[in-house]
């Protein structure tokens, strides 16, 4: 596979800079022809705060074409813009906040108000044409679309058509935007937007955050939204990185953060197939920082090294296809054929009235070990990524960059860089995971020849036993941990969550029934709590949104209204006409026809 | 010649330097034969000797790649400077044979660039080999310093052109030592890329 990865925010940055690290001579910092990093991967840097693009000399600016690029996310939101006033004045929040503040539920906000308020919307749409969000619109757009082999897809016509489109803008920050946009229209020309590289583009996307911040878990779902309405089955994956215990550099208490992560983990875990990612991939920095003992570079470098198996390009001969990006996405999205005895799988759930529900993405624990080639054989490299047989604690002794029970996987994609029988490794991950043959999923890569090593993803390695979150080292005791984390930091943080610098009073109703509301987050939360000490999965089932109802008059309990999943094709017929007509009754639809009968 | 407190003959260190190539070649087919035999041992299917080339190609950048062609073409042209500008080693095939050129003050530049056309050709292909190797960053690194080794055993080689027929070994010595140690480094990643894989 070769993903576009996007950092975002300040660990994102970071963690990227590894990922991209030229692999190429360096000609004092010329460099003829494109950027090779490992696995030939593209990335760009996403950032809100434009300071801290400043204080570093990685990355360029992607508006001046150079690369490896970063990308300010509301760049092309002027001071003055119609649609930042009309957010700032309504709700309180600011377009152009240089960061977040470990605060999830701002950008969360952000995102929701552009969804649901349709005067919003209207504004937005007649100051950016194209764009019913200015942030993530522009963020897809302009920033990683250009790398993806989308750009020269089916859509590419209807993208150079939007781009030219804000050309046209008529905001009043059009010399700043037009010239920004011009700038940076051209990249995708550059990179093989005409086709002629198509192979050097990016097969998926994978995102890498940190979770418990603002930036880094706040964008990572409108930008898959928008990828979503481009192309359903684009592979997108999300590298999420749950900060250490205690309190961070910023001062950040564990608290906070890990309600930012729960925030970020909900969000991103219950958006249905082909809505949302593809599957999660959780890193717990605990671990690299006890084995690391707080050098956040190396921690940094850990995480790369436990990538590069499933970057490499050099696949045992014959084998070319079997890691491409949709393969794995398959993959990770793969249900067992049904069993009456075993109705619940990767979060498809058989309900009582029988209806199914959507899959839901799965989570995805990397263990990873290394060794010298001589160290052993495919039974040692197993051991060091999963640990031994019994021992799942104390964390960070062997290649788990998760907490959790390897037994407890419903499936292991092993990635191995070395010469290794597929029968070798699916025996050995077998005899330690007692996963059958059929779920073990093998990817060889030739590597190099001094040493070996490999990269096993289990995929949702828990559940299935109640009170496995009192055992120390599972993945039920670690979210257990962060959800009750969140929920006391949200009883004891009122004030704190609501009284939040410029809130508008509807704003504060929203997040209040949001937070505190029935059937709101901190309920659902208390929910998630019962499901690990019962063993159940999914842990996070139900979507929860701040503005859902769209209105700026606050509504208690019903902007949490659970989502109608479940219903018969006859429901599904009525919902979609009501929808139908919904979107042909807006002011936005009648404009648009006109638009297209104009011309 | 002295080279080194040594009295060796120039020839034999040409011969020195066509055997470094030789070898070259010879490894570099090694290191395939024995990657493919490690392969079927592990593969779960039978697989052409193509496939495995292409499973193993790997992109090394354009700046080493330019580097390397830069390279091997002006490994040509120095090895031609060192042998054939004057008449001291083959009397019969030198510069000097051609007293028009000799005597122009662009005469060097010709024989450069005489040389340099059919080495660009071998060196379009030969760089090739390396994409099928790992090469190591700190020894990706080393590399830049060929062209520098390369350039300067010329200059070695122009100023014994020029002093003629003045003689100096030392610059000569010196000449051939750089031409040998950029050969040395240019067939590095493969001479390493094969003990790696005969030492398991």
């Amino acid at each position: 596979m070769r993903p576009c990865l996007v950092g975002i925010g300040g660990a994102g940055g970071n963690i990227l800079k590894q990922f991209l690290q030229s692999q190429d001579v360096n000609l004092i910092g010329h460099q003829f022809g494109e950027h090779l990093a490992y696995g030939e991967v593209k990335g760009l840097w996403l950032e809100s705060a434009t300071q801290d693009t400043q204080r570093q000399d990685y990355y360029g600016s992607l508006a001046q074409g150079q690369y490896p690029p970063y990308l300010i996310c509301h760049g092309n939101v002027g001071d003055s813009s119609d649609t930042r006033k009309y957010v700032s004045e309504t709700y309180g929040f600011d377009l152009k906040a240089p960061g977040f503040d470990r605060r999830a539920e701002y950008l969360k906000g952000i995102f929701e108000v552009f969804e649901f308020d349709s005067k919003l919307k209207d504004i937005c749409l007649k100051e950016f044409k194209s764009d019913e969000n200015p942030l993530s619109g522009y963020m897809w757009r302009v920033g990683v679309r250009p790398f993806t082999i989308i750009s020269i897809g089916k859509s590419s016509k209807r993208t150079g058509d939007r781009a030219d489109s804000v050309l046209e803008s008529g905001s009043g920050n059009i010399s700043s935007i037009s010239s920004l946009s011009r700038g940076l229209i051209k990249v995708p020309k550059i990179r093989g937007g005409n086709g002629s590289s198509s192979s050097k583009l990016c097969d998926s996307i994978l995102f890498v955050a940190s979770l418990g911040g603002g930036t880094g878990t706040g964008f990572i779902n409108p930008i898959t939204s928008y990828v979503r309405t481009e192309e359903p089955i684009f592979p997108i994956f999300a590298l999420g990185i749950l900060t250490e215990k205690g309190t961070d550099k910023r001062q950040a208490k564990e608290g906070q953060r890990d309600l930012g992560a729960v925030i970020a983990m909900y969000d991103l875990l219950t958006k249905k197939s082909g809505k949302g990612i593809d599957g999660l991939i959780l890193v717990d920095n605990e671990i690299l920082l006890q084995r690391f003992e707080g050098n956040y570079s190396s921690m940094d470098a850990c995480i790369y090294s436990a990538l590069k198996p499933l970057l490499d390009l050099r696949n045992y001969p014959g084998d070319q296809l079997q890691d491409d990006s949709p393969a794995i996405r398959r993959v990770f999205w793969e249900v067992d054929e049904s069993n009456d005895n075993d109705k619940e799988k990767n979060g498809a759930q058989e309900r009582s009235d029988g209806a199914k529900e959507n899959l839901l993405p799965p989570i995805l624990v990397p263990c990873y070990h290394t060794q010298p080639d001589y160290a052993g054989d495919e039974p040692e490299l197993v051991e060091g990524a999963l640990g031994k047989p019994g021992s799942i604690f104390p964390l960070g002794e062997d290649g788990r960059l998760f907490p959790c029970d390897p037994t407890k996987a419903d499936r292991a994609l092993v990635f191995t860089r070395g010469f290794f029988s597929t029968k070798g490794i699916k025996d050995a991950v077998q005899k330690r995971t007692g996963l059958p043959n059929n779920k073990i999923m093998v990817y060889r890569k030739l590597g190099d020849s001094k040493t070996e090593d490999m990269l096993i993803l289990l995929r949702n390695p828990y559940g299935g036993a109640p009170g496995e979150h009192e055992r120390q080292g599972t993945l039920e005791w670690r979210l257990y941990d962060i959800i009750s984390e969140s929920i006391k930091y949200i009883e004891n943080n009122e004030k704190n969550i609501l009284g939040f610098q410029s809130y508008k009073e509807p704003t504060k109703d929203k997040l209040r029934a949001y937070f505190y509301g029935e059937n709101c987050l901190r309920d659902e939360l208390y929910n998630c709590l019962d499901r690990l000490e019962k063993g159940e999965r999914p842990v996070f089932l139900r979507p929860l949104s701040i503005f859902e109802d769209g209105g700026l008059v606050p509504v208690a309990s019903a902007s949490c209204k659970q989502e109608t999943d479940v219903m018969g094709s006859a429901g599904l017929r009525d919902l979609v006409k009501e929808e139908l007509k919904e979107i042909l009754r807006s002011e936005d639809c009648k404009r648009r026809i006109k638009e297209i009968l104009q011309s | 010649m002295n080279l080194l407190g040594y009295e060796i003959s120039e020839t034999y260190l040409l011969v020195g330097l066509v055997i470094l190539l030789l070898l070259g070649r010879i490894f570099h087919l090694m290191y395939l034969r024995m990657i493919e035999s490690i392969v079927r041992k592990t593969a779960d299917s039978d697989f052409d000797f193509k496939d495995l080339m292409k499973s193993l190609h790997i992109s090394q950048g354009s700046n080493f790649n330019l580097i390397m062609i830069f390279s091997w073409s002006l490994f040509f042209v120095a090895v031609a400077f060192l042998y054939f500008l004057t008449p001291d080693i083959f009397p019969q095939w030198n510069y000097f044979k051609f007293p028009q050129v000799a005597s122009w003050e662009g005469g060097f530049a010709v024989m450069g660039m005489a040389v340099l056309i059919p080495g660009l050709f071998v060196s379009l292909f030969v760089p090739r080999a390396y994409s099928y190797y790992l090469i190591h960053r700190i020894l990706k690194e080393k590399v830049i310093l060929i062209p520098a080794l390369l350039l300067a055993s010329i200059s070695c080689s122009i100023n014994l052109g020029t002093i003629y027929p003045a003689t100096d070994p030392f610059l000569w010595n010196l000449g051939y030592v750089m031409v040998f140690a950029a050969l040395a480094l240019m067939i590095a990643p493969i001479f390493v890329g094969f003990l790696e894989e005969w030492r398991k």
